[in-house]
């Protein structure tokens, strides 16, 4: 059987995205997510020494695939 | 059945693929647009309509997933978009039979309800516990705040109900979550609003923070965006504190977004950090009459001109595959796209969110392919820098003691 669910992307594709703009990532804009991303790495690099009351917390996003899986992709349900 | 991954009109060569390949992840199947109480800040156009989902048309929902190749190994059915439990117990049973024909043993089918709890009895429990439905309660916390918002057609409040039910699920060792709708008058509270769910055996909590949808036309939160931070801190000391029995969902995926990297996926040769709702047919939603929708679950029963309705189709008349060639789908998906790409090009949290929510960047900003909006900031930008900001600061008191 073919992949269907490949062949998605190819009827997506021929719907055809007309007039998409080449413009890069606004220059301040790199930078302020180069500024976060160091962040973030530096952080996941102490993650390991981290205090008792931070692991516990960890501990707690791991089991974050207890929670019905469609909440860790979105937040669609609502009020 | 469509010839698929053929070209049409004889433009496919060169279009770029999504890999790995799409497949749906939650079908929303609303039973019924009916709903027993009327919050004021619900997005759900229709919930006077007493109208119900067919088993035939359930059939079909599922049925179509199959034949298109779009149900992988497993998959979440969640009742929703209207009260649930207004239908009979027996209609679940025989739903819940229906979906298993169709999509077992290939796919390992959750089933999942969305309720305000106030019709919750023991014969609910029963087939709760019989089926391991996943249940989630609507529920804004203590009386004072949920009764602002969550009342009766007359009025009244409907918090002693939903009490009622919770803790007839407690008595019948039935799991469940709870989400709430966190508003304005809320964030004065972040302590009272938490013991409530602790007290009431609740572990894990997702907070809506207010949003501009649908019939609901402007936030409550609106200039509470410093409040709403201190909020979050609050609530995030008070879930370490707790050790771990009450977790708060937006935190939680804050800290999991920090601490690894979402996954990704190709499509037009580059990668793209993965974020279901700008994935065509990842979350399919299912209206009571049959009619179909994907991206952002809220637009199923939205006016659209524009967008035809957001319906892609109907599962009486075709499957999920064939819509993408329709008129809908036609002008829906370039604009989301677009929204995708102008998120990629002015967001510095683009990699650990994907594009946003296109329901928000409609209903707050008017075009869907809009940046950043209400949403953006109080359901990931500040979870996220909240629980940075105290991994930091950990780590520096860390240091210092060393």
């Amino acid at each position: 059987m073919a992949d269907k669910g490949s062949a998605i992307g190819r009827v997506i594709a021929l719907v055809g995205i007309a007039g998409l703009s080449a413009t890069p990532v606004q220059a301040h804009v790199e930078r302020e997510r180069q500024a976060l991303e160091a962040r973030v790495e530096a952080v996941r690099q102490g993650l390991k020494s981290q205090p008792a009351a931070t692991r516990s917390l960890m501990a707690q996003a791991a089991n974050w695939n207890n929670w019905p899986k469609w909440s860790k992709w979105s937040n669609w349900a609502n009020q | 059945m469509e010839q698929l991954g053929q070209p049409v009109n004889g433009a496919a060569a060169g279009f770029a693929d999504f890999s790995p390949a799409l497949r749906t992840r939650l079908l929303i199947l609303q039973g019924t647009p009916f709903c027993n109480i009327d919050c004021d800040y619900c997005y759900l156009p229709g919930r006077d309509s007493r109208e119900r989902m067919s088993l035939e048309t359930v059939r079909l929902a599922a049925r179509r997933l199959r034949e298109d190749g779009l149900a992988g190994d497993e998959l979440t059915a969640v009742w929703h978009a209207g009260e649930p439990l207004v239908l009979p117990p027996v209609f679940f049973e025989d739903a819940f039979a229906a979906l298993a024909e169709e999509l077992a043993p290939a796919t390992l089918l959750t089933h999942s309800i969305q309720t305000n709890a106030t019709l919750i009895d023991d014969a609910w429990c029963s087939l709760f516990l019989r089926h391991g439905v996943a249940v989630g309660v609507s529920v804004d916390g203590p009386a004072h705040l949920h009764d602002l918002h969550r009342r009766t057609r007359r009025g009244a409040g409907t918090h002693a109900a939903v009490e009622r039910g919770i803790d007839a699920l407690r008595e019948r060792g039935v799991p469940f979550h709870a989400i709430a709708v966190v508003t304005a008058a809320t964030l004065a509270e972040p302590d009272a609003f938490f013991d409530w769910f602790l007290d009431h055996g609740v572990r894990e909590l997702g907070c809506n923070f207010d949003e501009a949808e649908g019939a609901h036309v402007g936030s409550s939160l609106q200039g509470f965006e410093a409040a709403h931070a201190a909020f979050l801190e609050r609530l995030l000391q008070r879930s370490i504190d707790s050790g771990g029995r009450l977790v708060i969902r937006e935190l939680a995926q804050g800290l999991q977004r920090i601490a690894a990297p979402l996954p990704s996926y190709r499509h037009r040769g580059e990668a793209w950090p993965d974020n279901a709702q700008v994935l065509p047919l990842a979350l399919v939603s299912v209206a009571a009459n049959g009619d179909f929708s994907t991206f952002s679950p809220e637009f199923l029963g939205q006016a659209s001109a524009a967008y035809a309705g957001f319906v892609l189709g109907n599962v009486h008349r075709g499957g999920y595959l064939q819509s993408l060639h329709g008129d809908a789908f036609a002008r829906l998906w370039p604009d989301i796209w677009r929204g995708v790409e102008a998120c990629a090009r002015a967001c510095p949290y683009f990699a650990h969110c994907g594009g946003g929510s296109p329901v928000n960047k409609l209903y707050e900003r008017g075009d869907l392919a809009a940046t950043e909006t209400l949403y953006c900031r109080s359901m990931l930008k500040r979870p996220f820098e909240v629980v940075l900001q105290r991994l930091e600061a950990e780590q520096r008191n860390e240091a210092v003691v060393r």
